[in-house]
């Protein structure tokens, strides 16, 4: 990997390269596997996590990943009972650096002849030569984070636009790629619900839902630490608007009638669309679950169970 | 520097300048300086450097001293001179730090001054690594920047209130966000209701939340009629008073919860549990599982008050108190 040392940094990784997502006490987890492939993430949106785990503000990219890759690989095949579903998008986006680390080139072989592995690359770029140009698509999902046309504009501003990120993906359908959507955040704001119909509708014109793996629910949630951060580097924002409290696990989340309301008009329109989309809420409770979407997997295994039912649906 | 090859000699008051420029002592009148050297007398001479064309001299060291000299009528002073060519800004500033330092701490107005002084010296990457922890503070830069505007852009009132420990750093780190207008009326308000450091960091915390939902300024928000009522309330005490300010403004940051929690209290009383009895939301209403304390003396009670409470079909409203409300 070449890359220009004024935007990134290449760094040895020495830490394990893959973790489970480390879910959270007293919410339901889909027990996603991130490959850690870089930290920091371009794109810099006001609500990002990120903010608050990174010092630094500087990407990092691990230069020693195609050595390590062979861990994962050892992992996969040493339990070939278990469905591994494995994403890249949870510290840096998945391809908006494509273009300079070539990621692609060095993930999409290794995944695509596990049979008992998924790589899942979210990104809100249109970063999607590098996949476009590979032989490869199976065991592969592309999947987008969405939003509202209102809060994309203003919270994600150095993100591509919905209608842009729309026509990757329906490029990447046509392509022949799986995909996946995640609505996360789903953020309260003014007229959200017409701004997140919007969105809705804007799916129904570029994509066909009958390759949509699995689409996510999120609301918005956040360590304290983070409040701060934001009203700092993002003044103007107006996520923090919407009324939180202190959820089970330490962090913020919306009032639980306001989620359940939020999840329960994104189920209720993006079932109109399509009746089998894979939908599934991240990080809720039980309780939520039942009152928003009108069952529940129950705990973490449930859902891990139910993505996984979903990969063998798509990928035989 | 060897301070000490520089004689103690006596020096006319009225030809030290009074603008202090090393002055790493806040605040700096002392009446317990005065008195002291009005005991005592002068028991250890301030240092002073000479500005030969200028004709005058300035305090490196012993600024209070030499204030409270002056407040006392003295017209000189004994004090050691260092030539201007003996010593540079940097080494002015090392030596009245180090005189500090072995007799007393800083406050946190103080360590600002002193990294304020410093920076204008040498670099933020020494100051981080050397003169930061040498002021018990941690090496990374918000504690710098933070110390900085504590000692160049708050006023003397909110200075002073941290200098004595009455605002925490936590809380001049959410004070500072604000406008300068808006940082003296939220300081006036916590004053005069004498809210603790926890209070403090909530109420600015809420203000800068509602001012932000409601696009009023904060000034105005604590103008408001409700919010001025409950800050002047003659007939209550500052602890209930704070209380009451801080529950207000809880509920009109977060409306629905503020309507389910009053509903859920609502319903509680109207539902006729057996006396003594009583059932606990979850905090916030986010766990599911809510709590049934039943006072009983024997299993004969206790079955009869489980039966009846089952009995009570509206317990169910208390579960999801917000569509009562709805």
């Amino acid at each position: 990997m070449k890359l220009n040392s004024n935007i990134i940094d290449q760094v040895i990784f020495k830490g394990d390269i893959l973790k489970p997502c480390p879910g959270t006490r007293g919410y339901i987890c889909c027990g996603y596997q991130i490959l850690n492939i870089g930290t920091n993430c371009p794109l810099d949106c006001s609500y990002c996590i990120l903010q608050a785990y990174f010092k630094e503000d500087r990407l990092k990219v691990f230069s020693n990943l195609e050595e390590r890759i062979g861990e994962v690989v050892r992992e996969i095949e040493g339990h070939p009972e278990k469905i591994y579903r494995i994403g890249t998008g949870e510290f840096t986006d998945s391809l908006a650096l494509d273009p300079l680390t070539g990621w692609t080139s060095i993930l999409l072989p290794i995944f695509s002849v596990r049979k008992n592995a998924v790589l899942e690359l979210k990104t809100k770029s249109v970063c999607i030569e590098g996949l476009i140009k590979s032989p490869y698509r199976e065991r592969l999902i592309v999947s987008w984070s969405l939003n509202s046309p209102f809060i994309s504009e203003r919270e994600e501003i150095r993100a591509p636009s919905l209608v842009e990120r729309l026509k990757a993906a329906r490029d990447c359908q046509k392509e022949g790629f799986t995909l996946g959507f995640h609505f996360d955040p789903l953020l309260i704001h003014r007229d959200w619900r017409s701004g997140y119909l919007k969105t809705i509708e804007l799916l129904e014109k570029y994509i066909n839902p009958a390759g949509i793996i699995w689409l996510s629910l999120g609301s918005f949630r956040f360590m304290p630490a983070l409040k701060p951060i934001i009203r700092r580097r993002h003044p103007g924002s107006c996520i923090l608007n919407g009324e939180f409290i202190l959820a089970l696990d330490g962090k913020m989340r919306y009032f639980k009638p306001l989620r359940i309301e939020l999840y329960e008009f994104m189920r209720t329109h993006l079932e109109s669309w399509h009746s089998d989309l894979g939908m599934y809420l991240c990080m809720e409770s039980d309780d939520v679950w039942k009152k928003s979407m009108g069952w529940s997997p129950g705990d973490s295994e449930g859902l891990a169970g139910y993505l996984d039912s979903r990969v063998r649906k798509f990928f035989k | 520097m060897n301070i000490s090859r520089y004689p103690v000699v006596t020096l006319g008051l009225d030809r030290i300048g009074e603008g202090y420029p090393f002055a790493m002592t806040f605040p700096l009148a002392s009446e317990s300086v005065k008195e002291s050297i009005n005991k005592v007398g002068l028991i250890n001479p301030p240092i002073v450097r000479e500005k030969a064309i200028e004709k005058r001299f300035e305090v490196i060291s012993g600024a209070r001293r030499i204030i409270a000299l002056k407040a006392l009528g003295f017209t000189e002073t004994p004090c050691r001179i260092i030539p201007e060519g003996d010593t540079s800004d940097l080494d002015a500033v090392l030596l009245n730090l180090f005189d500090n330092l072995t007799t007393r701490s800083f406050n946190p107005v103080e360590k600002g001054m002193v990294l304020a002084l410093l920076t204008s010296q040498i670099s933020r990457e020494e100051i981080l690594k050397f003169f930061m922890p040498l002021l018990g503070l941690p090496r990374h830069e918000p504690s710098l920047d933070l110390h900085l505007i504590i000692a160049k852009e708050l006023n003397e009132e909110i200075k002073i209130a941290v200098a004595l420990g009455r605002m925490s750093l936590q809380a001049i780190s959410e004070l500072i966000c604000l406008l300068q207008e808006d940082q003296a009326n939220v300081y006036k308000t916590i004053h005069y209701i004498m809210l603790n450091n926890n209070y403090q960091i909530q109420f600015i915390d809420l203000l800068k939340d509602i001012s932000i939902i409601t696009e009023t300024s904060i000034s105005r928000l604590l103008l408001r009629e409700d919010i001025s009522d409950i800050i002047n309330d003659k007939n209550l005490s500052n602890p209930k008073k704070a209380k009451k300010l801080m529950d207000y403004l809880r509920d009109l940051r977060n409306p629905t919860l503020a309507m389910a929690e009053k509903a859920f209290k609502e319903t509680l009383r109207s539902i006729g549990l057996p006396e003594g009895d009583i059932i606990v939301a979850p905090q916030f209403f986010e766990s599911p599982y809510y709590e049934l304390r039943v006072r009983f003396r024997d299993m004969d009670q206790l079955g009869k008050k489980l039966d009846s409470i089952k009995s009570l079909k509206s317990i169910d409203r208390l579960l999801e108190p917000w569509k009562t409300e709805k």
